[in-house]
């Protein structure tokens, strides 16, 4: 039997907590609703400027619908009328997801290649956002090759000691552009 | 010396909570890759544990004994939500760097510590010193380890590449075993300093 002095110490130390969750719930509620805007604009700022970069020539960017293939990383199409297409691709690298941004121009070649979040090793695949990596898409076109040195013709270099992230990077790059070519009914 | 100094220093140094107390080893271990992350991390646990410190401090007689660990990790819980979501607002960059651990900085096991230990126990005033000298303590801690690291493994400091291609920095420093082996190399170094300081002093 639960005497009653025990019934109002549990009633008690209940309500206290309680009290404690009720204003913390309250105060995060608070604050969430003068942050979310400013996150949600932040992100809005950060995805068009990575598109920017990756296809100087686009102006206007349009969201495009498209079902992504079974496996597929390719997670958002935007169509930029003549100057090409931006594609966002999240391919699976050694920490995790890579986000990125590819532009493709209306010859299926890549126009650039930005990484908008990833989670390599430092000083290894993270290294992939170096510009040195980066650039050497630019001008390739799908079925990239990944090499350890001396890269040729639509191949890329490694970065040393970082082969998945750059594997990974790549895959990510290829498949935005087979996925632009097959919507485009490419040639 | 007054008493919040001492409290102060005790934090920074003799009871410096990464070299001594050896606490909150995880975040430790996995963000001081560069300094730039060390002291964004450094500094934004120190934030929580000083406002942590303080409202606890407030509460200290409300809150339950029973209930105090639950009560304890709302609070910090809620303080790291807010963090959260003021650098991913205006800090954009930082909280891209710092990621992952920002939550994690709610079970920091030195937060929770000086709440229990500490804030649990003592004025509101006393408390935030505490928090200011652990937290500092920690951060300094960061500095140091993510200085190494990063000179080490990347040879850059803050960004800015220091002997480049001369020698190929060792890129297991900045991996989980560079991280320990550096780690224990730190602590080695103070306990030796320390150790002969008393033999000095016992002379």
């Amino acid at each position: 039997m639960i005497e009653k002095k025990d019934k109002l110490e549990i009633l008690r130390v209940g309500l206290i907590l309680f009290a404690i969750t009720a204003v913390a719930a309250f105060v995060l509620a608070f604050v969430n609703s003068v942050t979310e805007p400013v996150i949600a604009a932040n992100n809005q700022k950060k995805q068009e400027a990575a598109m920017k970069s990756v296809l100087p020539e686009g102006t206007k960017f349009e969201n495009v619908e498209f079902t992504p293939d079974e496996g597929a990383s390719v997670s958002e199409i935007y169509s930029a009328g003549d100057a090409g297409a931006v594609v966002m691709v999240k391919p699976k690298g050694y920490g995790g997801e890579i986000s990125m941004a590819v532009g493709i121009d209306r010859s299926y070649k890549v126009t650039g290649v930005e990484i908008i979040s990833q989670s390599e090793t430092a000083g290894l695949g993270a290294n992939c956002t170096n510009d040195s990596f980066k650039e050497q898409f630019k001008g390739k076109t799908e079925n990239i090759e990944v090499v350890k040195n001396g890269a040729k013709e639509n191949q890329i270099d490694a970065i040393s000691s970082a082969t998945i992230t750059s594997k990974a990077v790549t895959k990510g790059v290829n498949e935005a552009v087979a996925t632009v070519k097959e919507m485009r009914g490419g040639e | 010396m007054s008493k919040k100094n001492s409290i102060f220093l005790n934090g920074l140094v003799f009871e410096n909570p990464t070299f001594v107390q050896l606490l909150g080893m995880c975040p430790t271990l996995a963000v001081t890759t560069t300094l730039k992350n060390g002291l964004g991390m450094g500094l934004s646990a120190t934030a929580v544990l000083i406002m942590s410190n303080i409202l606890i401090s407030l509460l200290r007689k409300i809150i339950p004994d029973k209930v105090r660990i639950a009560a304890y990790i709302v609070i910090i819980a809620a303080f790291v939500t807010i963090l959260q979501m003021l650098l991913q607002s205006y800090a954009d960059s930082l909280y891209a760097s710092l990621g992952l651990f920002i939550p994690l900085i709610v079970v920091n096991c030195i937060i929770l510590a000086r709440a229990e230990a500490f804030a649990s126990k003592n004025t509101v005033g006393k408390s935030a010193m505490d928090g200011l000298g652990m937290g500092l303590g920690f951060t300094a801690a960061l500095c140091i380890i993510s200085a190494v690291r990063e000179l080490l493994g990347q040879g850059t400091i803050w960004g800015i590449a220091v002997y480049g291609n001369v020698i190929k920095p060792a890129a297991i420093i900045g991996m989980p075993p560079g991280g320990f082996i550096v780690l224990g190399i730190i602590i080695a170094a103070i306990n030796f300093i320390t150790s002969k300081k008393k033999e000095g002093g016992n002379e």
